[in-house]
């Protein structure tokens, strides 16, 4: 594997010894001893236990609330409403992140209702107790009376002029457009023309551990929030919320039990610090899986109307789409994820001639916001149908199609930036399908198996006018160990872990000697989020950056000791020797004190920048708007039994172009996670709502894939080694999730001939599909 | 904290050793009382109503007993007993062990019991349709007498049957097995496929001594009704016929008919037609050995 | 309220309960946190210990329906299998965020003990319970197998 040196120095390094391993992580060791003490295993002296008082209304007036009946309840301490907070008003975006564009308001959340509330399960009111038995009690014994208010529940109902406002006087907060060459010319070039629409439905997130944390002020008088948070850097969105200093908000993030885009808007944190700072008090909240389900933001649902042209000869030349999302009650990142779907609308093609108008449109439903895939996940589900069809249409195999048109290096997308990297589309698409083996035979005569492939491009790295940076500070210690600190959170994919490989490999430090802090953000160099996939890109670089300060320096003190040029000196496992003749050797510790003795501390502070672009100013989305895309397939086996609709998976791959892996055990485990996840949208997940009243309220009803469900994965690595991340890589923590649904839905239409375009998939929809043809 | 905050939140425990102490608590707690053996459903449902938990696991009531007046099932038996029971792992009453594998998940099996799965009253409830099939009575313990009820006279609504608070479950009580005997129990669930059932039939025929009539047939559905049910005319068509091309296809339209789902109705309906097919073809192959088009 | 006893992982463990407190609540509330909540209503599995042997879901368990028996957690000690098993998930990347894993873990533990050679279709019927939401169970079925073929 070749080093490619993307960030900083090339080192010349041509021997890999713990980059690109499937190496056991320290982190994994912790969580199977059972050790790992996650948000709710953390507890206090004098914590108090918080619940959340919830709307059971979609659109109401808030009366008259009262509480005095639950404040009497021996055991309670606080209740608090929206007229104790001191700023209820709390911005989504942060600092560069926003701007008033065209329509695209970047519209505050309130932290508690004040007379209003517009959805159900939007947070009332708090209390604190001694114990949460008796916080739970008390919330029963809160008396609220409403006036109902007309409510909307439908995006396109929202759009019209008549319809009932969510907030101010427009329920449209948010569109974009792309705008490519010449629409009608490129229609008119084509010879085919295919027109559907698409609808994807409410997702919920449903990681395992709920949101939680403990919040407490310590002896400097500085709010600490421990926390199972995405982004730690919402420390200033407290301190704006209670009107203090950012400097006396500390938010120390934990290992999360997962968190899928779940835990990266505010959580638990506004109200455990509002409700310390009244008290002072440590007060803990944890949230039950039905404040999970009602209370918590779900991802998008869409309505895509596309139209796609196309020569004789395979070629696209237009397309044309309409998308419009339901951002339900309130804003929160809809107008960054209608950002990313108008993005990736194209999906991973050339197309010469596009139009693509995008609106996010307020409702009573439940609020939408982050969720893996962030908007361009609805997309592929449209892209990849869209594609399968016309490669019907026009009697060419998919995979054909396809190859006449993705997008290569340089080739620009739909906004005009060209493509930087490697687009390993075609093996990749090959790669997924041959590993699917040999069809699976049916079972009885009413059983039919099909075959689907999709693709997906995702970008890695946040959107480049955010002017995005990581920092990471390594110290080498006298005994050739090393402490790493870096902000970035860990969602369980391994965050943590790639740092510490990336250091073992450029220090030589022994992978077990080194300690990574993180998520801290007093203690720990701010990382950024661990959103927007871009964890190792950002963090990873960083950290390698400093890693390569670090051994930039022991390799010039172990040339001094060792008598040989640096370039032919390597470090591995607390030794540093000379590349070819490994007795020529020397303890790193050695090195490390014959550093330090010289006064050099070997603690080095690196910040590494993405690429910046300019801001976007109006709404046709131009120009480089990401650092850069991963792409990859899947694969896809279904049998539909015709007697009831129902559809069984019984193969799945997935292939994806990661650049360089850093583990490869944890990229395949991004991919088969991330398949899982994408089974699920396709045939299983739908968080229900009728007029804005949660059907689905816990994982009873709320089904995701069990053990039974998902069959065995296939996970296929390719390495371009052309991406921006550490040696190469590419991020992969959304792009897994993307191609799953629309391979379903073309292996669905290969075994009985029927285009489902509405997910999820139910057997009900099927069956009735089938029904329907067979009348015709 | 008062019942109006509308909380589960019994105060008292009790582990009783013998029914009669069982039944003496029930009496004394009536409708603030409940039973609790597993508690996977008591636990789950929550409901504000109970002051007082009676636990049942210790009388004894967990056995799985097949002899010549028939098979007895203690109340408390788990799932996961009955599932693994040897006394139930081939022939007829098969269906009551595929039925307790359908419940819940693993997990939930090594706690649940039968008694329990029934006493719930579900309208979906697996075991109810493999027992209504097999012709299931019900032994009622209270402080005065005991009662044996047909199991097709115990739900009288979702989550009702007609068991009194007084009342204790304790024994599930099946007749012999007619020879000639084939059953069969298939479901489609909700959503993923650990699940409750969206539709699920029993189907039991008898067959006479060429294996050419039906003598008797009992066809059981639950999720399809407010109650688990037996579609009665259509098992009356089937008495008395000669198995013939086209017969069951007939009957497992009648079967939908009678069917009274609340929602998705459609599909229920089309399902119930689907799966009583399969059942009823299944379970006269069972009896006459062919492999007829459609069994599962 | 009344103080009980429960013996987790082979000690004594004392604590008061009140009716209504469950097994989880007990454990949790006395240290063992490494059995997690996920739900408390039975769906998720990551609440899963061993009672007398069997996995069952905590949360569905009074501690007063456990007084007097046996409960383990993952964090027993002197279990070979049960080792195995760990490190299995650790070699195989079974774990990603870990929140499920305590669960996962001892309900394959209890599958072996009723099962020493289950083929994948097994390990994936008796894991059924318990749901993952990262890694899509393929490594979570393929280290429990290995150790069921590298177990004597």
């Amino acid at each position: 594997m070749k080093y490619s040196g993307m960030a900083g120095k090339d080192e010349g390094k041509q021997t890999f010894y713990v980059v690109g391993k499937r190496l056991d992580g320290l982190d994994e060791k912790a969580k199977v001893a059972g050790s790992v003490v996650y948000a709710d295993d953390f507890t206090t002296e004098r914590m108090l236990h918080a619940k959340v008082f919830r709307s059971t209304r979609a659109s109401a007036k808030i009366k008259s609330i009262d509480t005095t009946a639950a404040r009497n309840l021996p055991g309670v301490v606080i209740i608090i409403t929206a007229e104790d907070v001191p700023n209820n008003r709390s911005v989504t975006s942060a600092v560069g992140q926003a701007a008033d564009i065209g329509l695209v308001q970047a519209v505050y959340q309130v932290v508690l209702a004040e007379d209003r509330v517009r959805f159900y399960g939007e947070p009332i009111a708090l209390v604190a107790a001694e114990d949460p038995d008796i916080a739970e009690a008390a919330l029963k014994l809160i008396k609220i009376e409403y006036e109902d208010l007309p409510g909307v529940f439908d995006p396109e109902e929202a759009m019209k002029d008549d319809a009932p406002k969510v907030h101010g006087d427009n329920n449209i907060i948010a569109h974009w457009e792309l705008r490519r060459g010449d629409i009608d010319r490129g229609f008119r070039e084509a010879d085919v023309i295919v027109e559907n629409e698409y609808q994807t439905q409410f997702q919920e997130h449903a990681h395992i551990e709920p949101e939680s944390g403990v919040a407490w002020i310590d002896d400097d008088g500085v709010l600490n929030l421990r926390v199972a948070t995405q982004v730690i850097e919402q420390y200033r969105e407290i301190a704006h919320i209670l009107g203090i200093p950012e400097s006396k908000v500390r938010i120390r993030g934990t290992l999360m039990g997962g968190g899928f885009g779940g835990k990266e808007d505010l959580t638990v944190e506004p109200y455990i610090a509002l409700l310390t700072w009244k008290t002072g008090r440590p007060v803990k909240l944890t949230y039950e899986r039905e404040d999970m389900m009602c209370g918590r933001h779900k991802r998008h649902p869409y309505k895509m109307r596309y139209k796609h042209g196309a020569t004789r000869d395979g070629k696209l030349v237009a397309m044309e789409a309409t998308l419009i999302s339901d951002s339900g009650a309130y804003v929160y990142l809809s107008s960054w994820v209608l950002l990313y779907s108008t993005v990736h609308s194209t999906g991973p093609y050339y197309i010469p001639n596009v139009k693509v108008d995008s609106y996010s449109v307020l409702t009573n439903n439940i609020y939408t916001s982050a969720l893996r895939g962030f908007g361009a996940m609805q997309m592929a589900v449209a892209y990849e149908s869209q594609m399968d069809i016309l490669a019907e249409k026009l009697k060419m195999e998919p995979a054909e199609l396809r190859a006449k048109n993705y997008l290569k290096k340089g080739s620009q997308n739909g906004t005009g930036q060209a493509i930087e990297s490697e687009v390993l589309l075609p093996q990749t698409y090959e790669a997924a399908l041959k590993a699917l083996g040999e069809r699976t035979e049916p079972k009885a005569p009413y059983i039919k198996v099909g075959r689907g492939v999709a693709n997906s491009w995702q970008s890695y790295g946040r959107m480049c006018y955010l002017h995005d940076t990581s920092s990471a500070w390594i110290g080498m210690e006298m005994d050739g160990s090393a402490v790493v600190r870096c902000g970035i959170p860990d969602l369980g994919g391994g965050q943590r872990e790639s740092l510490r490989q990336i250091t073992a490999e450029l220090t030589g430090a022994p992978l077990e000697s080194i300690h990574v802090i993180s998520t801290d953000s007093q203690v720990t160099p701010l990382a950024g989020t661990v959103t927007a996939t871009r964890a190792l890109f950002m963090s990873g670089n960083a950290v390698k950056l400093a890693a390569e300060a670090i051994r930039h320096d022991l390799l010039q003190k172990a040339s001094e000791m060792l008598g040989e040029p640096p370039q032919n000196i390597d470090l591995y496992n607390g030794e540093v020797f000379v590349t070819g003749n490994k007795e020529k050797k020397v303890p790193l510790a050695q090195v490390v004190q014959a550093i330090k003795g010289e006064g050099n501390p070997l603690e080095v502070l690196k910040t590494f920048r993405a690429p910046v672009a300019e801001p976007i100013t109006r709404e046709i989305i131009e120009g480089q708007v990401f650092p850069d895309f991963t792409f990859g397939s899947q694969a896809v086996e279904v049998e539909v039994n015709t007697l009831t609709g129902k559809v069984n998976v019984t193969k799945m791959a997935g292939a994806y172009d990661v650049g360089t892996a850093i583990n490869p055990k944890r990229v395949e485990g991004q991919i088969e996670g991330g398949i899982a996840q994408g089974l699920g949208y396709a045939l299983l997940e739908e968080f229900i709502e009728e007029k804005g009243i949660p059907q689905t309220l816990g994982l009873r009803t709320y089904k995701i894939p069990t053990s039974k469900d998902v069959p065995d994965i296939q996970s296929i690595i390719l390495e371009s080694h052309s991406g921006k991340g550490p040696f190469g890589a590419k991020g992969i923590g959304e792009s897994t999730i993307m191609a799953t649904a629309p391979a379903v839905l073309n292996a669905i239409y290969d075994a009985v001939g029927v285009r489902i375009k509405k997910l999820p998939a139910t057997p009900e929809i099927v069956f009735h599909h089938l029904k329907e043809r067979i009348e015709e | 904290m008062s019942k109006a905050d509308n909380l589960f939140r019994p105060t008292q425990y009790f582990r009783p050793t013998s029914v009669e102490e069982a039944v003496r608590l029930l009496v004394e707690y009536g409708e603030k009382g409940s039973c609790i053996a597993g508690g996977t459903d008591v636990l789950a449902m929550k409901d504000p109503q109970i002051e007082a938990l009676i636990d049942i696991t210790n009388l004894g009531l967990n056995y799985i007993k097949s002899d010549s007046q028939g098979l007895r099932i203690g109340a408390t038996t788990t799932l996961a007993e009955i599932e693994a029971s040897p006394v139930l792992s081939e022939g007829p009453y098969n269906i009551i062990a595929q039925a307790a594998h359908k419940v819940g998940t693993p997990l939930i099996r090594n706690l649940g019991t039968i008694g329990g799965n029934l006493c719930n009253a579900s309208p979906s409830a697996d075991t109810a349709a493999a027992l209504l099939a097999l012709g299931a009575k019900l032994k009622l313990v209270s402080a005065r007498k005991s009662r044996d009820v047909p199991l097709d006279e115990f739900f009288v609504g979702p989550f009702r049957t007609i068991k009194g608070d007084d009342e204790l479950l304790t024994e599930i009580v099946l007749p012999p097995l007619a020879p000639r005997t084939g059953t069969s129990y298939q479901w489609l669930t909700k959503i993923s496929t650990i699940d409750e059932s969206l539709v699920g039939v029993a189907a039991l025929v008898v067959m006479d001594d060429k294996a050419e009539i039906i003598k008797d047939a009992r066809i059981a559905l639950i999720s399809v009704a407010p109650t688990p049910m037996r579609a009665r005319k259509a098992e009356e068509m089937l008495r008395g016929k000669a198995v013939r091309d086209g017969l069951v296809e007939e009957v497992a339209k009648l079967v939908a008919d009678e069917t009274r789902p609340r929602s998705k109705p459609d599909y229920r309906r089309d399902m119930s037609a689907v799966l009583a097919e399969h059942t009823l073809k299944e379970a006269i192959a069972q009896v006459t050995g062919s492999k007829l088009q459609g069994a599962k | 309220m009344r103080e009980i006893k429960i013996k987790v992982n082979d000690e004594w463990v004392t604590g008061p309960v009140k009716a209504d407190t469950t097994l989880l609540r007990f454990l949790r509330d006395n240290s063992f946190t490494e059995v997690k909540k996920g739900c408390g209503e039975g769906d998720c599995g990551a609440c899963t210990v061993l009672l007398d042997g069997k996995a069952v879901t905590s949360c569905l368990v009074l501690a007063l329906q456990a007084e007097g028996r046996e409960v383990s957690t993952i964090k027993k000690k002197g279990d070979q299998l049960l080792e195995a098993l760990k490190e299995a998930f650790v070699k195989y990347e079974a774990a990603q965020c870990g929140f499920c894993s305590p669960g996962m873990i001892i309900t394959a533990r209890w599958l072996l003990s009723e099962n020493p050679r289950p083929n994948r279709e097994g390990i994936r019927d008796a894991l059924s319970g318990n749901l993952c939401r990262c890694t899509g169970y393929q490594k979570i079925v393929d280290a429990i197998e290995y150790v069921s073929m590298e177990a004597k």
